[in-house]
């Protein structure tokens, strides 16, 4: 797998330094943004931005300065087409005609306001659109991965969060497509971003499944296997084919 | 330039737009039927905005020439970016333009939302008179890189950077790609800017680098000036000479 390095000493701001909490509804949306940037040896005159984003669309807030963070009163997610976009912080040293980014967080995923009882970081954000025929989607395409539930059915949310059959039929395929895409995609690293979505996700298979990381080489082991693997683990972990049962006898099959 | 009749500006309700909406599926099918313009002062299909403003049928010689005169007739009453029924109205009121025969006696309407506003992203910067607007609200001139073509065709330069919103926003990219790229001279675009990604300098090429850019530098902090004098040597040939730069 590649490995990236970073030659411009652009430092990374760990993400416990940044929270970033979403409020409001369909109609009305906005941030608050809690910043913890001393310690990490910025000046205290290096500009602070925080940018919410969602595949092309974007908008930027002026959050001050390291040595004097204030948020700026309009941060409204107006013109964002995703209840949760991702969001960045950068530390910016302006100089007289360039910016330098000093330091950055990319692809912070906020938390929901309305969603307390999903405080930590979640590995799948999920979102609601009308998706016409289709039941769920997962979409790989943007900077997180993110599973997406039509919006015109009233109670899919709590019937995805615990309903047994997408426990039993779902969950396990979106694993796989993740891990796949891990395993198969020569520009993502695990191992380059301990707070990026492979790396949370390889942890994911280790700590919760308790498997191996994947193989780094051919020469280590067949990476559809390790899928293919933790994909069995998480089955196992789930109880999937005794939900699956329950399920069955409770519709009289 | 041929002048009309003033029409009074409405909106399309969804009677109207269910109406466009079959209407260009029609013209896909073949259909050789002119515009229904009878929808537009139709009361079943379409309402009167309530701040009285109209507009002549008129032909307007590129997107920037149709965008500042309806920014001179609309402008009073802010319209809004995701008013569909009022874009969609404007692309019908000004269908021959936005959908012109072509060669072989047919209009290609292409998709839905070219005519039918999808506000937001991923299309709505696609509208064919919604799309230059917004762009012109935002920027003015300074996007006539974007604007210089026919109002029924999106150029490379709108395609490119109206797609991206990090790179739209940005008044200094969008001067800058401006003074890069647009010919003073002819009102166009530069012969060659239309090349692909992999060819040097071309305005494909301009939007991988600046992408490349944005891990280092805040762009948007940055004058156009210096955001040029940070593009690699393979754009020499498009940067503007000495005395010729204006604001």
């Amino acid at each position: 797998m590649i490995r990236r390095l970073n030659f411009t000493g652009r430092k990374k701001i760990p993400r416990s330094r940044v929270r970033i909490v979403v409020h409001g509804d369909e109609l009305r949306r906005t941030f608050d943004a809690e910043l913890k940037l001393d310690g990490l040896e910025l000046p205290a005159v290096a500009a602070v931005y925080v940018e919410a984003y969602h595949r092309s669309a974007y908008r930027r807030y002026d959050f001050g300065t390291v040595g004097r963070l204030g948020p700026p009163a309009d941060r409204s997610l107006d013109g964002l087409p995703v209840a949760s976009p991702l969001f960045r912080v950068k530390v910016v040293r302006q100089g007289r005609s360039i910016g330098r980014i000093l330091a950055a967080a990319e692809r912070v995923v906020p938390e929901r306001a309305d969603r307390e009882d999903e405080q930590r970081q979640s590995l799948l954000p999920v979102e609601y659109q009308d998706l016409g025929e289709r039941i769920w989607t997962l979409d790989l395409e943007a900077d997180w991965p993110r599973l997406i539930l039509n919006e015109r059915f009233a109670g899919i949310r709590d019937f995805a969060r615990s309903g047994p059959e997408f426990l039993t039929l779902v969950y396990p395929e979106i694993l796989r497509t993740i891990l796949t895409r891990i395993v198969r995609d020569p520009d993502l690293d695990p191992d380059s971003d301990e707070d990026d979505w492979p790396t949370l996700w390889i942890r994911f298979v280790r700590r919760e499944l308790g498997r191996p990381r994947p193989p780094r080489s051919w020469e280590d082991g067949d990476p559809a296997a390790w899928v293919d693997d933790a994909v069995t683990a998480f089955c196992v972990r789930k109880h999937v084919v005794a939900e699956f049962e329950r399920y069955l006898a409770g519709r009289g099959a | 330039m041929v002048a009309t009749a003033l029409t009074p500006v409405h909106r399309l309700n969804d009677a109207g737009l269910d109406a466009l909406r079959r209407y260009l599926e029609d013209l896909r099918q073949g259909s050789q039927a002119p515009p229904p313009h009878e929808l537009l002062t139709d009361r079943r299909h379409a309402a009167p905005l309530v701040s009285e403003c109209a507009v002549e049928r008129r032909d307007f010689t590129s997107r920037l020439d149709a965008v500042r005169y309806l920014d001179g007739v609309l402008g009073g009453i802010a319209p809004d970016d995701e008013d569909v029924g009022l874009w969609s109205w404007l692309s019908l009121h000004y269908f021959d333009q936005v959908c012109p025969v072509r060669d072989d006696g047919r209009r290609h309407p292409g998709r839905d939302y070219r005519h039918i506003l999808e506000p937001g992203y991923p299309h709505g910067h696609r509208h064919l008179v919604a799309g230059p607007f917004t762009v012109h609200r935002l920027h003015g001139d300074h996007a006539r890189a974007l604007l210089c073509s026919p109002l029924a065709t999106e150029n490379i330069a709108h395609h490119e950077i109206a797609a991206r919103q990090s790179i739209l926003t940005n008044r200094a990219l969008v001067v800058a790609a401006d003074r890069l790229y647009f010919d003073e001279a002819r009102g166009r675009l530069k012969r060659g800017v239309q090349g692909s990604a992999r060819e040097p300098g071309t305005l494909r090429r301009f939007i991988a680098v600046v992408q490349q850019l944005e891990v280092n530098y805040d762009l948007y902090s940055m004058t156009p000036e210096a955001i040029i004098g940070l593009l690699p040597r393979e754009f020499d040939r498009w940067r503007p000479r000495q005395g010729t730069v204006s604001d």
